[in-house]
């Protein structure tokens, strides 16, 4: 039985739909792309996972409990950790208020003290930062934190909205070995790319989203091959 | 010569006290929804009245204080919940108007209940007076400036300090991430509302107690003040509040014994102001941005 489950969202901006009966599924272990051009809605799917935009219609489960009319800080209990777009740090806390924000739904300070070291041996260079406001870090360090935020509330599933965005090539390299290794330490991931080629190299399975509706479904080694998905997608 | 700049100083520390406390309220509350809340100073004002009635009732000066803060702690977060909340999408000038005419409305409603004449805030209290060194200071003052300071110094800790703090100083920098995060912000804007009312309530009361008056219109003059206050600090800025509401009493209080009769004393906040403005733009802990 899937993790996350979404059924037929639709989603209007006042006049404008940006989702239309999107419906996917993310199975406990998976990492899971959804590809597809800027303004295709992968922003939007993920902010009406996290109950930032409100459905037309539609429903999303999470671990088989419906959580459509849950308000975001609420799904943030159930432990859907998010990696916004452009990161989206808090940029006049320190990289440990950052941090520590993403525990925000944990009471145990001993829990969140393990998890803040386990970030940190993710990524020794935010424990060296840590008493830098975040707006001081580098691109990539700003994606790091974003991801250690994301996980520091012990996330059943994280979500991620374009990890290689403005990232120079050998950053975007860095971070798909975080991806990795978090993938092989059994965490779900949901990640949405522009950078498709990148997301279907770390990815089991792979939606693509064009204009607001999935287009495509497959494993993500099938699409990787499919002629038109490279055509459009992979630029070969 | 001595004795009367230290004299000064303490008469300034003891003006500044509300500024302080005003000014925290305000900071708090302009931070976390981005609305000038003019309003405060009415919540000021029915605090004091508030605290007066259940003075008048109990004889308690304890209780006093407690049901001007508690009063003042509702009416601030009734405001946040009925009037900002709704207008919360609305162009800055909407809700500065809303705010400005809530002001009015609360000092009109204080007149109208309690009567236009200011009312004596006698309490029971016997006062005791010292002279050290040439400088005077009585009990009340004591007890007022330890009672207005130590519960600012509460809200800054509250503020800087705990986990809830934090969650507000991340909902006002990003409060959709915040959200995203598990910070009922709902919730979280209503405790903030009613921690910086609370506080002006409380100012409220021992204000009418220290000069054993209180008056509709009490609220007028700190509601100018209050904004004066967080121009000078930078506003959102916490430390600006304090430092600057320590500025604006201690240097008031100085240019009233020794220019006083040059200007009208309110007039002298507003010059602190604009010479501040004139070498700091963005205030004295403002981010330049």
């Amino acid at each position: 039985m899937p993790l996350l489950k979404v059924e037929k969202v639709t989603v209007y901006y006042g006049k404008i739909r940006a989702l239309h009966n999107v419906s996917l599924e993310v199975n406990q272990g998976e990492v899971v792309a959804v590809i597809g051009r800027n303004g295709a809605g992968k922003t939007t799917l993920l902010k009406s996972i996290m109950g930032l935009v409100e459905l037309a219609t539609g429903k999303i489960s999470f671990q088989e409990e419906d959580i459509t009319p849950k308000p975001p800080w609420e799904r943030a209990y159930k432990g859907i950790g998010y990696v916004p777009e452009g990161r989206r740090l808090f940029p006049y806390l320190t990289v440990y208020e950052n941090l520590l924000m993403g525990a925000y739904t944990i009471k145990d300070k001993e829990i969140v003290k393990k998890n803040m070291e386990r970030v940190f041996r993710l990524f020794p260079r935010l424990k060296e930062r840590q008493k830098q406001l975040a707006k001081t870090l580098s691109g990539g360090e700003g994606e790091m934190l974003a991801i250690g935020r994301g996980l520091m509330l012990n996330a059943k599933l994280l979500m991620m909205d374009e990890p290689s965005f403005g990232l120079a090539p050998i950053i975007i390299e860095d971070v798909y070995k975080t991806i990795e290794k978090l993938k092989s330490e059994g965490i779900t991931i949901l990640l949405v790319e522009q950078n498709a080629k990148k997301a279907l190299e770390v990815a089991d399975k792979c939606y693509v989203l064009d204009q607001g509706e999935i287009v495509y479904a497959a494993d993500a080694e099938t699409a990787a091959k499919d002629p038109a998905i490279k055509r459009l997608y992979l630029g070969a | 010569m001595y004795s009367s700049i230290i004299q000064e100083l303490l008469n300034g520390i003891t003006l500044s006290a509300v500024y302080v406390a005003i000014a925290l309220g305000l900071t708090i509350t302009y931070g976390i929804l981005k609305i000038l809340h003019i309003a405060h100073a009415g919540v000021y004002l029915w605090g004091a009245y508030i605290g007066y009635i259940a003075y008048v009732y109990t004889g308690s000066v304890i209780l006093s204080l407690i049901f001007g803060a508690l009063g003042a702690a509702l009416i601030g977060v009734a405001i946040e919940r009925v009037f900002y909340i709704p207008a919360l999408d609305s162009p800055p000038h909407i809700t500065l108007i809303i705010s400005i005419a809530l002001f009015t409305l609360l000092s009109e409603l204080a007149a109208k209940t309690f009567g236009y004449h200011p009312k004596g805030f006698t309490i029971h209290w016997p006062i005791y007076s010292w002279t050290i060194g040439g400088v005077v200071i009585n009990s009340m003052q004591i007890f007022f400036l330890a009672v207005v300071y130590s519960a600012s110094i509460g809200v800054w800790l509250w503020a800087t300090k705990t986990r809830m703090g934090l969650a507000s100083r991340a909902l006002i920098q990003d409060i959709e991430t915040a959200k995203s995060m598990g910070v009922n912000v709902n919730r979280l804007i209503d405790i903030n509302f009613l921690v910086g009312s609370a506080l002006a309530g409380l100012s409220g009361v021992l204000v009418g107690m220290y000069y054993t008056i209180i008056w509709p219109h009490m609220g007028d003059v700190v509601a100018y003040k209050g904004l004066v206050v967080i121009v000078l600090g930078g506003f959102g800025s916490i430390i600006g509040a304090i430092v600057g509401g320590l500025i604006l009493g201690i240097s008031e209080s100085y240019l009233i014994a020794y220019f006083g009769n040059i200007l009208p004393r309110d007039a002298f906040a507003f010059l602190i102001m604009i010479i501040i403005l004139i070498l700091r733009p963005q205030g004295l802990f403002g981010r330049s941005e």
